[in-house]
């Protein structure tokens, strides 16, 4: 019940601020065009779908990629620590270093590497989602209680059939966090890998700011805020699907 | 720990990177690696050498940006937190702005803020003022409000006033979260600086990085990657730091 008013709160907070600028426009800064009024920017949605669309296609499969294999690595890389506690001890480090190599540095590396195309921005975007999934599923694996743990060990379960009944399920709440937070960085990570390409959102972000198409960049940049948001919120809903047994899952988020 | 341990920990790790350099070094010079795929790591030495002027020059700028970028959001951030937990009015509507706000890729907003604050140190700091901003947003609001409900009450029935429950419960409370927060928008905050340097200047550590890769200069680019690295892992390094000296209690945040 109390969701619900929350949800009308939002709602009235974001049609008051759209309300307001679109009544700021017309009324002041009508001849202000760096700032398009909301409806303009609506217009500029569907004049450039086209455009926007073919773009949005390629970052979808670099970010559907790059969040997988990410995710993908992060889970054997949290395995690996888990199952062999000496590996954490001398890579942890190591991945911490790897992780504090900003992303734009990498960019124009990868760039160089592979050339202009979708392999440098789907790796951005892995790396984007491979450090959150390392360290959630690390923790997350961890997580399984010491009693579920030495009954499978008095039941004589073996190394596998342990992983798959106790520590797995009680790792999903942490590998859906990490989805949460994957999702939105990977269509980030992607975004900022096309910078420098010749496609994609980012290639259209970046070249409508150079040609000074205002109304296609304020376009570009609403609809990647709602592909990450979709994103956040397609794991969110899977969390309360699939997840609700969870304390996180039923609390406020 | 003992100061031996923690020594001998530092030298394992100092000799795990140095033999990870001699082996980079091995590789690249029998597998004879192109310069633009892998530069040897002597070969990046060389270039920091001979161009230390012009990175320190850039580092210096960029660490400035970002130090900036990092004390305004972080002001901001919290103002706004307070503000949300005194006013349950204000937390309403600005909440939903706030999250809605954060699922913007803001690093993806750097063309925008280029087009609207123009080229130059405004559009940079404000990136990195927008990266700091909403984990202090976050870490205000949960850490106030983490004090659990019985040692408010306590308060309430010593009759203390408000400014003491948050002198003596709140901000103490707050404070693991904020020092969280920090951890993480350090090292953002100078990223987002290197963002914003693409689009909006032709001077710091991430026009230098891109500059460097369009004229082929790969060592040269590669120096700039390494004190962009040193740059983000100290900032991490600093408010790690920072958490350690301040929070001397046992925290338990979720």
């Amino acid at each position: 019940m109390k969701e619900r008013r929350d949800w009308v709160w939002s709602v009235i907070a974001i049609a008051a601020v759209v309300l307001l600028w679109e009544l700021a426009e017309r009324l002041v800064a009508a001849r202000f065009p760096i700032v398009p009024a909301p409806s303009a920017i609506a217009a500029a949605i569907f004049r450039f779908a086209t455009p926007i669309w073919l773009n949005l296609q390629l970052t979808l499969v670099e970010s559907v990629i790059g969040l997988v294999a990410g995710s993908v690595l992060g889970v054997a890389l949290a395995m690996l620590f888990v199952a062999v506690p000496r590996a954490e001890r001398s890579l942890y480090n190591l991945v911490i270093t790897v992780h504090s190599i900003p992303l734009v540095a990498v960019a124009p590396l990868l760039l160089i590497w592979f050339g202009v195309g979708i392999t440098a921005p789907t790796i951005v975007a892995g790396l984007a989602c491979f450090f959150p999934m390392a360290v959630n599923a690390t923790r997350g694996l961890r997580a399984a209680s010491s009693s579920a743990l030495d009954l499978m060990r008095a039941l004589d379960a073996t190394p596998w059939q342990t992983f798959v009944r106790v520590r797995l399920p009680a790792s999903l709440p942490y590998l859906i966090t990490a989805l949460k937070l994957g999702a939105p960085a990977a269509v980030l990570g992607a975004t900022v890998g096309e910078w420098l390409g010749t496609a994609g959102i980012g290639y259209l972000l970046f070249s409508s700011m150079v040609n000074f198409q205002i109304e296609l960049l304020w376009a570009t940049m609403v609809i990647a805020t709602a592909v990450a948001l979709a994103g956040y919120l397609l794991f969110v809903s899977f969390e309360r699907v699939f997840l609700g047994w969870t304390p996180a899952a039923r609390g406020p988020q | 720990m003992s100061v031996a341990r923690v020594l001998a920990g530092t030298l394992r790790e100092a000799g795990a990177v140095l033999g990870l350099l001699v082996l980079w070094q091995l590789v690249t010079m029998l597998l004879a690696v192109p310069v633009f795929l892998l530069p040897q790591p002597i070969v990046i030495a060389q270039a920091f050498a001979s161009n230390v002027d012009p990175i320190a020059r850039a580092l210096l700028l960029t660490a400035a940006e970002a130090v900036l970028g990092f004390i305004g959001g972080n002001v901001l951030g919290l103002l706004l937190a307070f503000v949300f937990v005194r006013s349950s009015l204000m937390a309403r509507l600005g909440l939903p702005l706030a999250i809605g706000l954060r699922s913007v890729p803001l690093i993806a907003l750097t063309p925008l803020l280029t087009i609207i604050f123009g080229f130059g140190l405004t559009t940079i700091v404000l990136m990195a003022i927008l990266i700091s901003f909403f984990p202090a947003l976050v870490a205000g609001i949960t850490g106030l409000r983490a004090p659990t409900p019985e040692a408010l009450a306590l308060m309430r029935a010593l009759d203390a006033p408000e400014s003491l429950v948050y002198r003596r419960l709140r901000i103490p409370a707050a404070l693991p979260y904020i020092f969280a927060a920090f951890k993480i928008s350090a090292p953002a905050s100078v990223l987002a600086a290197m963002v914003a340097e693409w689009t909006a200047a032709n001077s710091g550590l991430g026009y230098l990085i891109l500059d460097a890769g369009g004229r082929y200069r790969f060592p040269l680019m590669w120096a700039a990657i390494v004190a962009a690295t040193a740059l983000a892992v100290l900032a991490f390094v600093v408010a790690a730091a920072a958490e350690r000296r301040v929070i001397r209690w046992p925290v338990e945040t979720a």
